[in-house]
């Protein structure tokens, strides 16, 4: 068992606490960069919190639940980026990133 | 020519709840500056229990007014004032099994004149009782190979306490008049008047050297004026989670994101604008 399990209990167990919130209306948290997207980016990061409080720092996440609410947000996002003229830089800086990642994105123990 | 930023720190929060603060962790009182966050890709992987996030930042943030001094007009264009907003790219990875977070955040515009490239790794510390239980493991069976001692199964790994270390590096990296170099080299013969800096004279006096050095150390000023903020913000969004757990957590995002839009209708300019 993950040594980890008793810490994450702390925050999530008012998980029926954010189930209510999350019923009566949406969570008004960081907004998109395109505001057309915010209601499916709310949607999907409501979605991802519950996730990854109740599964993935508990160590029992077996896959990405929220992928499915993630493609249409990710719809939305790739429209807006492009229209805007920044999804190139981002491509860019992405695969700058992505040869230095190998050595990079790993802490030394 | 690079600068570093480097700092050491501890959070007296539990290494899952800091994780999740990370991620909720704008709007806060101290990032009124940040006007959107938007996931662009997540990866989870089961086989390794790692999560892996690239987020985009949209912050409002001003040039600072030595860096303006420096530029030349050409390069401003537009943002003249030194207003402008930028985008941030966020990379980060979360393992659980093994304790960590590693984030790298960069700005994604102006990274000729000056590219900052910050760096967390947060870490669950290796607690003492662990250490000890496997040093003790080797005593016992050791002791019991040579029919010493035997312990009981009182020895048991401890909670590896309410801390998180978290290590931050930022670099700095300026490439300004790289460019103007090779291109008076390619092409020296045809004039190009409105690609130069108009203040040419003044650039000559200044080696490329440094002036790069000159708008690195303006950005390390900068970048360590802002970390005790990035910290404080974290600290708002861990407490309010320590309060009330998540929902405390999200009703004060709302508030701060009411907050911050009223400031903006009234100032019309947030605060800082690096890499946190």
């Amino acid at each position: 068992m993950l040594p980890t399990t008793s810490h994450s209990a702390i925050l999530i167990d008012d998980a029926t606490a954010l189930e209510n919130t999350l019923a009566f209306n949406f969570i008004d948290m960081s907004a998109s960069l395109a505001p057309e997207c915010n209601e499916v980016k709310e949607k999907y990061d409501n979605c991802f919190l519950k996730w990854y409080s109740e599964k993935f720092l508990r160590g029992t996440a077996t896959s990405d639940e929220c992928e499915p609410l993630f493609k249409q947000y990710e719809q939305c996002l790739t429209k807006a980026l492009r229209s805007r003229g920044i999804d190139n830089m981002i491509k860019e800086a992405r695969e700058d990133n992505r040869e230095n990642d190998a050595e990079h994105m790993r802490p030394k123990r | 020519m690079v600068k570093f930023y480097s700092a050491s720190d501890t959070y007296s929060y539990p290494f899952p709840a800091v994780t999740l603060a990370y991620f909720l962790r704008y709007p806060n009182p101290y990032s009124t500056h940040v006007l959107s966050t938007d996931t662009i890709a997540r990866h989870f992987d089961p086989t390794t229990q790692r999560l892996t996030t690239i987020r985009l930042h949209l912050k409002r943030s001003k040039l600072p007014s030595a860096v303006l001094k420096l530029l030349p007009r050409s390069l401003l264009g537009a943002s003249a004032a030194g207003d402008t907003q930028s985008y941030i790219l966020e990379k980060s990875v979360v393992d659980m099994r093994e304790g960590w977070m590693d984030t790298e955040s960069q700005n994604l515009e102006w990274t000729g004149v000056l590219s900052v490239v910050e760096r967390q790794v947060f870490r669950r510390p290796v607690s003492q009782a662990e250490e000890e239980l496997k040093m003790w493991q080797g005593v016992e069976g050791a002791a019991r190979r040579h029919g010493f001692i035997s312990f009981g199964p009182s020895a048991k790994v401890e909670d590896s306490g309410e801390m998180t270390e978290v290590k931050s590096t930022v670099t700095l990296h300026s490439h300004i008049g790289d460019k103007w170099k090779k291109r008076r080299a390619a092409d020296d013969s045809s004039s190009s008047e409105d690609e130069q800096p108009q203040k040419m004279g003044f650039f000559k006096s200044l080696t490329t050297g440094s002036l790069q050095s000159s708008i690195e150390l303006i950005g390390l000023k900068r970048a360590r004026r802002s970390q005790p903020n990035a910290k404080e913000g974290m600290k708002v969004v861990l407490e309010r989670m320590r309060e009330g757990g998540l929902v405390a957590v999200l009703e004060g995002m709302r508030k701060d994101r009411e907050s911050a839009h009223g400031q903006h209708a009234l100032k019309g300019s947030g605060t800082g604008g690096d890499v946190d």
